[in-house]
């Protein structure tokens, strides 16, 4: 499983690479998947910790300084969206 | 010993970041979304932390690059000024302020000078929208205490705008402190960054009411055609210049490494040290000082004017004859050298920087006595 962030600028992803990196979870920046945003082109791709049942959702949304556009769970090519900022 | 204009030499770690990003990286920022462009993209970031640390500014999105000091007054004024308002500007500034002001009279905008806080509060009126002030003179190294004008301007509800170019890097600033609206400076004086880049730190009420002086790609919201409203998107449309801001980001951590303090004590040690070793010509009445290196803040900054000898012959010969490079004339501050009683003919001007040593003070102070004794 892993979790999709889109965003509508390159600076709000490079920021929240760095927000929540410095918690606990792997972050990746990638090129965001068309179907999902035409915004700015980059994503961050959230790699929970399966083993621990560990979920960002709630530290994403606690994130003040950062704008998402929005956040998507990715479970074996299902994609939910469970925050939408658009 | 024109530092005033840009500083010289620029640390070694400035010119070795510049280096390596175009011969290892290259990358555009905030377009392309691969491993070259985020490194590029970690360092632009990091650079607006640094500043935003630096200048105690709370949120590094507030930090917006521009292509210098100019670009950046010209954004700001320009951007939140509408026919009717009036300005309150201060006598001694440069032209990236009186001239952008001189040109918006054609859209109506009206402006008046102030001398100090008690003659700024009395020229308050209804329609005045905004105060502008140096935070150092590029003359005389003048420096003014922004932290009394913040406050009439915060009672007033007028807008705050500083333009820290002569100061930045040389003495420390606190954005929150002094309630500025807007922060301009540039990169490549005190700072010690690459020419081509500067600075503009806006509060958040400044960056709602101010509009776009450029509009284009930003990389953001791309699907629309509306520049964005967030920062720093809003303000930066086009490439970047990433060369500038990371050559910019060394210089901020190599001020850093020694400390702002260091900095400042060294260039007023430098800057009395000058002024006492000319006080002779001006005891002989061959040349007149003015500095402002008997107050307790001043910048490394003095200008001189010869009394027996053209000023411009007189930087001419310094140069050609002995190397010592000033900047002579009017230094794009009209309206300051008319405040001083130094217009039209100008002065030379000596501004020295954290790198000036004691030698070259003694060379530059024994080349005037030759020349003025000729």
């Amino acid at each position: 499983m892993e979790y999709i962030a889109t965003f509508f600028s390159h600076y709000d992803a490079m920021l929240f690479k760095k927000t929540l990196e410095e918690s606990r979870f792997r972050v990746e920046l990638r090129p965001v998947p068309r179907f999902l945003s035409s915004s700015c082109g980059t994503c961050a791709v959230i790699f929970p910790d399966d083993s621990r049942n560990d979920e960002p959702v709630e530290e994403i949304k606690n994130m003040k300084e950062c704008l998402i556009e929005m956040l998507v769970r990715n479970m074996n090519g299902e994609y939910t969206v469970l925050i939408d900022n658009r | 010993m024109d530092n005033a204009s840009t500083s010289f030499p620029k640390p070694s770690c400035v010119t070795k970041a510049i280096e390596d990003y175009i011969n290892t990286c290259g990358s555009n920022v905030n377009r392309g979304s691969y491993t070259s462009a985020y490194e590029a993209e970690e360092t632009i970031m990091k650079c607006r932390q640094n500043i935003a640390s630096f200048f105690g500014c709370e949120n590094p999105r507030n930090v917006i690059f521009t292509s210098g000091a100019t670009m950046g007054m010209n954004m700001v004024l320009l951007g939140m000024l509408s026919p009717g308002d009036h300005v309150l500007v201060s006598g001694m500034e440069h032209n990236a302020v009186m001239r952008p002001l001189t040109a918006l009279m054609q859209d109506g905008i009206a402006y008046d000078t102030f001398q100090n806080a008690y003659d700024l509060k009395g020229k308050i009126g209804l329609r005045t929208k905004c105060i502008v002030m140096l935070h150092g003179s590029n003359i005389n190294g003048e420096v003014f205490d922004l932290e009394r004008i913040g406050e009439l301007a915060m009672e007033a509800g007028c807008y705050f705008v500083v333009d820290a170019s002569q100061t930045a890097g040389h003495i420390g600033i606190d954005f929150e402190k002094i309630k500025a609206d807007a922060l301009v400076f540039s990169g490549h004086k005190g700072l010690m960054g690459p020419q081509g880049i500067g600075v503009v730190i806006m509060s958040e009420r400044m960056a709602r009411k101010c509009k776009p002086l450029i509009y284009g790609g930003t990389g953001s919201r791309s699907a629309t055609l509306d520049m964005p409203e967030f920062l720093p998107d809003k303000f930066e449309a086009g490439t970047l210049n990433i060369p500038g801001i990371i050559g910019l980001n060394a210089a901020i951590e190599h001020i850093n490494s020694i400390g702002i303090d260091e900095i400042f004590s060294r260039e007023k040690y430098l800057t009395r040290l000058l002024i006492q070793k000319l006080s002779g010509l001006e005891d002989e009445g061959l040349i007149r000082i003015i500095s402002s290196a008997d107050k307790d803040i001043f910048t490394p900054i003095v200008l001189i004017v010869t009394k027996k000898i053209d000023v411009a012959d007189a930087a001419r010969r310094l140069d050609e004859y002995y190397g010592v490079q000033t900047r002579v004339g009017l230094h794009c501050a009209p309206c300051a050298h008319k405040a001083l009683g130094t217009f039209p003919e100008g002065g030379i001007r000596f501004s020295l920087g954290f790198d000036n040593t004691e030698e070259d003070i003694n060379m530059a102070v024994d080349a005037l006595y030759d020349i003025c004794h000729r």
